[in-house]
């Protein structure tokens, strides 16, 4: 109980740090956004100029910013969303989370991407290398499974490649 | 489709593997050794670019070229991502472009700082003759009217217009020739321009000698075109010149490659573009289009635009002006 | 040829068989997480250079009615949006095959989704012409009233913060300013960077908020045991009563999707995401809803596929493509030599007969394939996740890079995939983002094409009784949740 309570206590920490964390990154971007919109030339031929969407939306983030500071200074809570899309990132799970494995696949996915855009190594041979490796984390480390992993790496990027670049004749990076 | 045994699988692998290596060091003699990518700065769909697939599966059809081209459609930032990416590309002949005037409106709106020098043209593979339309319960029955009432009024008749491009460009020219002001109002593509015209929102735009014949029965009427003489499709229609106003213009589609491309690849391209010209189903297809299917050499191609690039500078001026009327406008109050 | 000969001539052997692998493509793109059916299009254009012109466009408006479908199929099983338009569906079509319904989950989608296909078919071919001439008397300020009235949903969707919700719907916003400002030509919030002029695309952002962020959420959890998602496939098949049940709902779905599909530049994402925020407010079991609410699923399906028979009327009638599905259709069309607008009604009936018959044979075999073939997707699904989530990523970054070929789309991707997770973290709503994301850019170029006529008077905004009407909606609209939140804490 007392530990759950802790948790409880815990989660409310972060959620509050994330807080904080959201509400200076409103309030950054509304000042990049004001002063990005600030340099902006007229419009040719209308009154507003590409300048007003963004002015308006700077003054509303700010507003809102102000508001959401005040809240929270009150001792308020911001809320949370009734929805979420994403799911799994709350932390309320039963089974145990793999943070790094997270993080892990997420740096491949970068490095993946990374390596295709310099478009010196062929696509076939990236992906197929990027399908094992990050198969390979999102498991336990044995021998047959990371066999089979490596066997549908090869299968999957062999067949994208012919799909995509011999029968679409796509410009692949 | 040829079926796939697991030897031809791995052959497929293994040649794809090294498909980026087979170009190195490609002798014009052999050219081209490799796949042609071929930009066109606009979304699939469009005009522009329906010619060029044409032309591309033309061709591919006819065994034109040893290679076949590959069309990539680079839509972003109004075309100019696409112009910047061949314009540094490798010189080699493996990366070529596809526009239309685009290419020399967007540095005058100072949207890129360069224009069609900074390219090798290959040729003009078409042209369209382009002109101005009201609906035909308009107003306005002549170009006279127009132009009578733009004097007495200036500033009142609004222009469907897309900005940047040629329906923005062309009648501010014919504005600039015919001595009035005319009103400018952002609509879009041909359709999205019909739509306001018939909707009444707005009174004249630009369209195509095609797009007329084509709109004819939704009620939009041409009433002066920019061509050298009369368009045969359009045989009533006065052209400019003929009212007194020296507005020449049409839209044109052309290919270039980045600057310092060999003159012999450039020259192995635009054979195969302009016999895929006179192929009896691009030719068909074209008439259909509204599109002349006159060839143009490069260098031919390239003194026409230095011609056309001084009408284009001087119209970037003029908006440009608009644009200080507009901050001058926003002090004032 | 008559519309009867068309559905006559869609029976005959080759012309089915091009109109049964059309959707089946369409399908697997749709259920593909990053490839969407417009790429699927894009790619199938030259091929349908040899074909006959019938055939070309029988293929076509399969692929589209078969792509708008697939996606349900990923939503419920995955969580993943095959199609940015089934980003609504993910939240309750999950929920509930969690729960232990997959089947159920599913089945409905399918049902409505045939439904809401049905429903556009009857106004593209019924009203076609009426529905476009009032269309093109909407002008400007009409139309910016309209796309206010759908972002005034933001409201509704930050319920539980709205002060989280309106900032989010901003950020959505600004992240459409980059680049080349549709209404003036000048290039905006650019940085100096070449790539930045391009802009964000709303597809690699869309991509990587709700599939690159989810992929990364998955592996936080792949310790978790799916044996919910492994329940039966019961309750597949819809039943009368269902239909009856959720028969207003499927209507009104239906209608939000054509009126959307109508507004240019608007799509299916935003209907269904109006679709399911309406079927929301009006439900008498809101807080069901994000918890596996049938209303929901059945709200957003029926919208989407809704939203096809829609964008078709101006395309046909007007040539005006809002997106890159119909501006491929639109080119299609060009290829084979054929204009859209009234002469094609009159000179190519057969092409307009092609089209309306395809677009209601393409929607009951899509109906047929998802009852047959969700078992199959389903197995596949149970495939372990170490296969599956890898692909993803890879089909996100073929689907974020085809759309333009340019390398800096995939950054973008990730990039958001990033920003997707931190704000889910902070518990942001993210939805009031896509609308934002969306909306913002027609709201803007539709107000300043008004101003630019009206040489910079508001006044037509409360003059033209349209405008007026809709935008006094609208404000209703807005202050709506607010009033029922208040009066809900004052009752608690």
């Amino acid at each position: 109980m007392t530990s759950g309570r802790a948790d409880a206590v815990k989660t409310g920490r972060i959620q509050r740090a994330a807080e904080i964390g959201y509400i200076v990154l409103v309030f950054v971007v509304a000042l990049v956004l004001w002063r990005e919109a600030g340099k902006l030339p007229p419009a040719p031929y209308d009154p507003l100029g590409p300048a007003a969407f963004p002015r308006w939306a700077a003054y509303g983030l700010a507003a809102l910013g102000v508001a959401m500071t005040v809240r929270l200074l009150l001792g308020g809570g911001l809320g949370r969303a009734a929805q979420s899309l994403v799911s799994g990132l709350d932390g309320a799970a039963e089974h145990d989370l793999k943070p790094w494995t997270a993080v892990l696949t997420l740096m491949l996915a970068l490095a993946y991407a990374g390596v295709l855009s310099l478009r010196s190594i062929p696509f076939v041979l990236c992906t197929g290398v990027y399908l094992f490796a990050a198969g390979a984390i999102l498991g336990p480390f044995q021998g047959r499974r990371l066999a089979v992993v490596g066997l549908f790496a090869v299968v999957a990027s062999v067949t994208l490649e012919l799909l995509f670049r011999r029968l679409f004749s796509l410009d692949l990076p | 489709m040829t079926r796939f045994t697991r030897r031809t699988v791995i052959a497929g692998a293994a040649a794809a593997a090294a498909l980026p290596l087979a170009g190195r060091g490609a002798r014009a003699a052999g050219f081209p050794e490799k796949p042609i990518r071929t930009i066109i700065p606009i979304a699939p769909g469009g005009q522009t670019d329906v010619l060029a697939r044409l032309l591309q599966q033309t061709i591919d059809k006819n065994k034109l070229l040893p290679q076949p081209l590959v069309i990539v459609n680079n839509a972003a930032a109004g075309g100019t991502a696409g112009t910047r990416t061949v314009r540094d590309a490798e010189a080699d002949g493996y990366t070529i472009g596809m526009f239309h005037m685009g290419l020399l409106t967007a540095p005058a709106m100072g949207v890129v700082d360069y224009d069609h020098t900074a390219f090798e043209m290959i040729g003009q593979v078409g042209r369209t003759p382009i002109g101005l339309g009201v609906t035909a319960t308009s107003r306005f029955k002549t170009i006279q009217d127009l132009i009578a009432e733009a004097k007495a009024k200036p500033d009142t008749i609004t222009v469907a217009m897309n900005i940047g491009l040629l329906p923005h460009f062309v009648p501010l020219m014919f504005q600039q020739d015919a001595g009035i002001r005319l009103r400018y109002v952002q609509s879009g593509g041909g359709a999205v321009r019909l739509k306001s015209l018939l909707g009444n929102h707005t009174e004249v735009s630009l369209f195509a000698s095609s797009e007329f014949v084509l709109y004819k029965e939704q009620g939009i009427k041409p009433l002066v075109m920019f061509s050298e003489s009369r368009v045969p499709d359009l045989p009533d229609v006065p052209t400019a010149r003929e009212i007194g106003v020296k507005t020449v213009f049409e839209e044109r589609v052309m290919a270039f490659a980045p600057k310092g491309t060999p003159r012999d690849r450039l020259d192995v391209v635009a054979k195969a573009l302009q016999a895929a010209l006179d192929d009896p189903e691009v030719v068909s297809r074209l008439t259909a289009l509204g599109i002349e299917r006159r060839f143009v050499d490069g260098a031919k191609l390239r003194a026409t635009l230095d011609e056309l690039k001084g009408p284009i500078v001087t119209v970037g001026q003029e908006v440009r002006k608009a644009q200080a009327e507009q901050a001058a406008a926003e002090k004032k109050p | 040829m008559t519309l009867t000969d068309a559905f006559i001539h869609l029976f005959t052997m080759k012309a089915f068989l091009v109109m049964v692998s059309g959707v089946g493509l369409g399908v697997l793109v749709g259920v593909l997480p990053g490839i969407t059916a417009g790429m699927l299009m894009a790619l199938t254009l030259p091929f349908t250079y040899h074909m006959s012109s019938v055939d070309a466009i029988t293929l076509l408006i399969s692929m589209f009615v078969g792509g708008v479908s697939g996606g349900l199929i990923t939503a419920t099983l995955m969580r993943i949006p095959g199609e940015p338009n089934s980003v609504m569906t993910c939240l309750d079509g999950y929920q509930l095959a969690k729960k232990g319904f997959p089947g159920r989950a599913l089945g409905l989608g399918n049902a409505s989704s045939v439904v809401g296909g049905a429903l556009s078919w009857l106004a593209l071919v019924l009203m076609a012409p009426p529905i476009a001439s009032a269309a093109v008397a909407l002008g400007p300020f009409e139309n910016f009233a309209l796309i206010m009235m759908a972002l005034i949903l933001i409201s509704s969707l930050s319920e539980g913060s709205f002060l989280k919700g309106l900032s989010a719907g901003l950020l959505g916003m600004l992240v459409a300013f980059p680049g080349i400002d549709e209404s003036s030509g000048i290039m905006r919030l650019t940085f100096g960077s070449a790539e930045l002029e391009g802009g964000f695309n709303s597809l690699p952002v869309i991509l990587g908020m709700f599939a690159v962020s989810q992929v990364v959420a998955d592996a936080l959890n792949i310790d978790e045991k799916t044996d919910a998602i492994e329940a039966s496939m019961n309750g597949m098949f819809v039943t009368l009563r269902d239909y009856v049940l959720h028969g207003w709902n499927m209507l009104r779905s239906s209608l939000i999707g054509i009126w959307i599909g109508i507004l240019p530049g608007v799509g299916a994402t935003i209907a269904s995401i109006v679709a399911y925020t309406t079927a929301r407010n009006l439900s008498k079991t809101p807080d069901a809803f994000g918890r596996g609410s049938e209303e929901a699923i059945v709200a957003s399906e029926s919208a989407n596929n809704a939203t096809t028979g829609g964008t078709l009327i101006p395309l046909l009638t007007l040539g005006i493509a809002g997106g890159l599905t119909d501006s491929i259709l639109l080119g299609a069309l060009v290829i084979h030599n054929l204009q859209p607008g009234p002469l094609l009604f009159k000179n190519n009936p057969e092409i307009v007969n092609t089209i309306f018959a395809t677009h209601l044979v393409a929607h009951l075999v899509m109906f047929a394939m998802m009852t047959f073939g969700i078992s199959i997707f389903a197995r596949l699904m149970k495939l372990p996740k170490a296969f599956i989530l890898p692909m993803v990523i890879v089909f996100s970054v073929l689907g974020a890079f085809a759309l333009n070929s340019r390398s800096f789309d995939i950054w973008v991707m990730l990039g958001f995939g990033v920003l997707g997770i931190l704000l889910e973290a902070a518990k942001v709503p993210l939805a009031p983002f896509v609308v934002g994301l969306v909306l913002a850019p027609v709201a803007e170029s539709e107000l300043r094409a008004g101003l630019m006529a009206s040489a910079g008077s508001f006044s037509p905004l409360v003059e033209r009784p349209i405008a007026l009407t809709v935008l006094v909606i609208s404000a209703g609209l807005f202050v709506w949740p607010f009033i029922r939140e208040w009066r809900r804490a004052r009752l608690a």
